[in-house]
């Protein structure tokens, strides 16, 4: 056993190296330097491109990324007690980097009850609500009014609203709701082509449609009037007048 | 830094173990320039975790060090083995090639390229003239088992080497 071991201490002392070999520590402490201060490529900025270019690229985390920003979009806000102004900043930025990634709504065109042809790029440079109901669906009902109160309200600030209508039955159903109700917007019937484009599987289904043809918000399911006329709002900032900016900002800024 | 912590002089550290660590990595990959190269590397690491540099960065710099010198013999013996394989530079051995690849440091490094990696680090850090206490401190190991582990890795050790190149 002890040969052994000193068999293999013997083989393993070839390779002491040369007693005059003398690294140099002073040109070693140079380089280490160099190397220490070498500026390098900072490691999260390259995580967050190749993160984006994921995200841009593959459908996937596409769809996750659209899911998820909304609601950051909320949690910023709620966080950053600002002025509406700032508020509108803020959107801006994230929604941006939002539309960047190309969530753009689809192009439609449709006929509404007088018979005229519309196309959803003739509101470009307009802020959207587009609106997918139908007659049978109670909530959509409800929600209406509201929208004729933005019409009537925004409609001259550069805001409109579009309704599609899903009805199978087409303007034999939707024709008397229009008049029922005092619609002042354009109302189309969409078909399940166009249903299935925007990803509408259940009614009511609204979209905030910026003045650079970007979906800002999405709402599935009835959602209340504030939050509506909040998000009209901001996105119209720009075009508000100074009077109604200042009735519009919150107590105490 | 905290009041009271002592700063760590790492210029001191570096000028202290610096000739030691190069030699430790010579002895695995030879070649005296990458050596120091790869000196370098360690302290470059060492500087950038902290939690090295501590009364224990002896024993650290020898780990990492070996760790790098065998990192590297292996990375080459693979990269010839590929290369052979897929025929790049297929070329003739020239006179020197045969010469160095009898001699016997580069059957030594051969072995422990294909050797267990603690076990190859234990080799080559006891033939450096670590005792057992180093040893052990700077392989986190415990100080009672070094030997028995030692006497293990010389036996496989050994063992390869008589299975390569035969008995002499």
């Amino acid at each position: 056993m002890e040969e052994n071991n000193q068999w293999v201490d013997d083989r393993l002392a070839k390779l002491t190296p040369e007693e005059e070999w003398q690294p140099h520590v002073t040109t070693a402490f140079a380089r280490f330097e160099d190397r220490r201060t070498q500026r390098r490529f900072p490691r999260a900025i390259l995580v967050a491109i190749v993160a984006l270019v994921c995200v841009a690229t593959f459908p996937a985390p596409r769809a996750f990324a659209q899911r998820m920003i909304a609601p950051c979009v909320e949690a910023c806000e709620s966080l950053v007690m600002n002025p509406p102004g700032m508020h509108y900043l803020l959107h801006r930025m994230i929604w941006t980097v939002h539309g960047w990634m190309g969530f753009a709504p689809p192009d439609f065109a449709l006929t509404d009850v007088s018979g005229a042809n519309f196309q959803l790029s003739d509101y470009q440079g307009k802020v959207i609500l587009l609106n997918f109901w139908a007659t049978w669906c109670k909530p959509c009902e409800g929600e209406i009014p509201w929208f004729v109160e933005f019409q009537r309200e925004h409609g001259n600030q550069g805001f409109t609203v579009i309704g599609v209508s899903l009805d199978e039955d087409g303007w034999k159903a939707v024709r008397p709701v229009i008049e029922s109700q005092k619609i002042n917007y354009r109302v189309g019937i969409g078909d399940n082509a166009l249903a299935q484009k925007y990803g509408v599987d259940s009614l009511p289904k609204s979209l905030l449609i910026d003045r650079d043809g970007r979906i800002l918000v999405k709402h599935v399911g009835i959602t209340s009037k504030s939050q509506y006329e909040r998000e009209i709002v901001r996105a119209l900032w720009a075009e508000l007048s100074q009077a109604e900016r200042d009735r519009l900002r919150p107590q105490g800024l | 830094m905290k009041a009271g912590e002592q700063a760590f002089d790492f210029e001191a550290t570096f000028r202290e173990q610096y000739q030691r660590v190069a030699r430790v990595i010579v002895r695995v990959v030879k070649d005296h320039a990458r050596a120091e190269e790869l000196a370098v590397e360690v302290f470059l690491k060492f500087w950038r975790s902290p939690g090295a540099q501590r009364e224990k960065a002896e024993g650290w710099l020898y780990r990492t060090a070996v760790r790098k010198g065998l990192d590297e013999l292996r990375h080459r013996t693979r990269r010839s083995k590929y290369e052979r394989l897929l025929g790049f530079g297929k070329r003739v051995p020239t006179p020197e090639d045969v010469r160095s690849a009898a001699e016997e440091q580069e059957k030594v490094r051969s072995v422990l390229a294909v050797m267990e990696s603690r076990q190859a680090k234990l080799l080559v850090l006891k033939s450096h003239g670590l005792s057992y206490e180093e040893l052990a401190a700077a392989l986190e190991l415990n100080p009672v088992s070094i030997g028995t582990m030692l006497s293990r890795a010389q036996d496989a050790f050994r063992k390869e080497y008589i299975k390569r190149y035969g008995r002499e």
